[in-house]
């Protein structure tokens, strides 16, 4: 009987094995075919959102070498900038001024969303610094030198 | 271009994990039976090399990963070229059966394959951890102890060592083709499941399990929908295939085994956190039975499992790596959240789109084995008490850990739980073996 049980939960799992790769395959052919013809840009901005362009801009207007205070108000845009913005070493931050030491950063990057509630107040110090603004989709980014 | 460029490179692992094999040089084995050792014995030397030049204040480059292997490659061959290589031409006999499971078993492998190079890498685990210091060591030429520091990086280096070795046979980042390590141990983990079981359950058995394994949708998304944990994968193949040299070991009583076995845990414990109380378990069991054997001269071969750990440990103090906050308060057993942690895990196991009914067979192998001991026998005991204890220790992590327990379990287990499933499908493939001859 003990034989009879596992042989037949050994057929379950092994159909169930086969049922899987049919439908992985149906959703191959479905969903995931016009993907093979896109850019891996293209497909980055698909699942990364407009987070991908934002951190393009910081990538093309912050040299190489820099240390970048980055203020921005999800993780996304955190991990997203720290991985394709290095040899620059970002630090992150939600608020504006949390853990802020001068003399340690180049950089000061504010990222408003504008469709958020949440706004970013520039603190009165950076008013008189030199900077840029770009504004990509629903971000406004603010990059101030130090 | 990128792809086969990157597929050498991959392969160029193996190759490293095959030639330690040549000069290790198992006696009585046929090719299949120590392929599946390769990646990880690859993986594990060429980081180990890198880290070492880093340790050293040498910058890494293609030529310095290569040369030394190919050096020892060309000595070997000096040395061996009195004996001929034979290459065995006999048609192996295969039935239609066993035809259509290969077919199956390749068709499955070359979806993972596809999967994996549709998009670049989409995870967060990727961005945040895993590829982000492959990135990073591609551009710096090796492993700085300040950025790791910067940046709060006390996870083991190994695997994301091993990934930039892509980066440097593409002479750039390519973070699509770089997924194509994950096919590879994919194909490994098949390869060790399938040729541990074919001396012991018959190839056909073999091929079933094994496509049983692949098939489990957890273990398609980890290797190529890119959608989860980066090192989860690997470390299943370190496991298991430490696992299954530690069995090949103690059937044998060969100390090549024995060395392969701490070799692959040692390494374990440097792609992921877990590796650690792996490497203990593993080490546990493998010294018990060196005493059992009464091979005390094999004791000193620890020593290839402590060296990893010590020198990472080591890197760490010298570096001054922060220490972890979270035990800054001492660390307290909150063993009042025992039924939690069962529940958390529980849950998991009856998932049905990630494990399909592997832990119900499972379950009842072990049912089985518990009212006919007779099906238990030492491999499947060794293999069973490998995954329990490693599992003890995850649930030891879930009594001390200071996290919330109703987010932690949820976002781990499934995770934790794939690093032992391998060795759980050989668990239930040998008493379904033994069930079979008994009655």
């Amino acid at each position: 009987m003990s034989k009879v049980v596992f042989s037949l939960l050994i057929i379950t799992m092994f159909a169930l094995g086969c049922y899987s790769l049919v439908r992985n395959y149906a959703s191959f052919v479905k969903h995931e075919i016009p993907e093979i013809f896109e850019s891996d840009d293209i497909k980055r901005i698909k699942y990364f959102g407009s987070t991908y362009p934002v951190v393009l801009s910081l990538k093309s207007n912050i040299p190489d070498q820099s240390s970048l205070y980055l203020v921005a108000d999800d993780q996304k845009t955190h991990f997203l900038s720290k991985y394709f913005l290095y040899p620059r070493k970002v630090f992150f931050s939600e608020t504006v001024e949390s853990n802020f030491k001068h003399g340690h950063f180049d950089y000061y990057v504010v990222i408003d969303n504008l469709d958020s509630t949440r706004k970013y107040v520039i603190p009165l110090w950076l008013k008189f610094q030199k900077h840029k603004e770009i504004y990509i989709s629903n971000y406004k980014i603010q990059i101030f030198m130090l | 271009m990128s792809f086969f460029i990157g597929l050498i490179s991959v392969l160029f692992l193996s190759g490293v994990g095959l030639l330690t094999l040549r000069i290790i040089n198992i006696k009585n084995t046929k090719f299949i039976d120590i392929v599946g050792y390769s990646l990880p014995l690859g993986i594990g030397f060429v980081s180990f090399q890198l880290f070492i030049l880093s340790m050293l204040n040498l910058k890494w480059t293609l030529e310095a990963i290569l040369l030394p292997w190919l050096v020892i490659f060309f000595i070997f061959l000096l040395l061996n070229k009195e004996k001929k290589i034979r290459i065995n031409l006999t048609k192996p006999k295969i039935s239609f059966s066993h035809l259509v499971l290969l077919g199956l078993v390749l068709v499955q492998m070359f979806f993972v394959l596809v999967e994996s190079q549709l998009r670049p890498l989409i995870t967060w685990d990727g961005w945040a951890t895993w590829l982000f210091r492959s990135r990073m060591f591609f551009i710096d030429g090796g492993v700085l102890g300040n950025v790791q520091v910067f940046y709060d990086m006390d996870y083991p280096v190994f695997l994301s060592i091993a990934e930039s070795v892509v980066y440097f046979f593409l002479n750039r980042i390519d973070d699509r083709v770089v997924l194509l390590f994950y096919p590879a141990v994919y194909v490994s983990i098949f390869v060790l499941i399938y040729s541990f079981l074919r001396t012991r359950v018959g190839n056909y058995y073999a091929l079933i399990f094994g496509f049983m394994f692949i098939s489990l949708q957890i273990v398609v998304r980890h290797a190529g929908r890119f959608d989860a944990g980066q090192a989860d994968l690997p470390l299943s193949l370190f496991f298991l295939s430490a696992s299954i040299a530690l069995v090949n070991y103690i059937k044998t009583n060969n100390f090549k085994y024995l060395l392969i076995t701490f070799l692959i845990s040692g390494f374990s414990t440097q792609i992921k956190s877990e590796g650690l109380p792996f490497a203990l378990v593993i080490g546990l069991i493998s010294n018990v039975f060196i005493l059992k054997l009464k091979s005390y001269k094999y004791l000193f071969l620890n020593l290839v499992w402590i060296c990893p750990i010590v020198i990472w440990e080591l890197y760490k103090v010298g570096h001054a790596f922060p220490a972890s906050f979270h035990f800054t308060k001492g660390i307290y057993v909150y063993f009042e959240r025992l039924p939690q942690i069962f529940i958390g895990i529980s849950k998991e196991l009856y998932v049905l789109r990630h494990w399909s009914i592997l832990w119900l067979l499972f379950l009842y192998a072990l049912f089985i084995g518990f009212t006919n001991k007779r099906v238990f026998y030492k491999e499947s005991i060794v293999l069973l008490l490998v995954a329990v204890l490693q599992m003890l220790s995850y649930i030891f992590i879930f009594l001390i850990t200071p996290h919330k327990l109703d987010v932690y379990i949820p976002n781990v287990i499934d995770r934790l739980l794939l690093h032992i499933s391998p060795i759980i499908i050989l668990v239930i493939a040998l008493i379904y073996s033994r069930v079979k001859i008994n009655k």
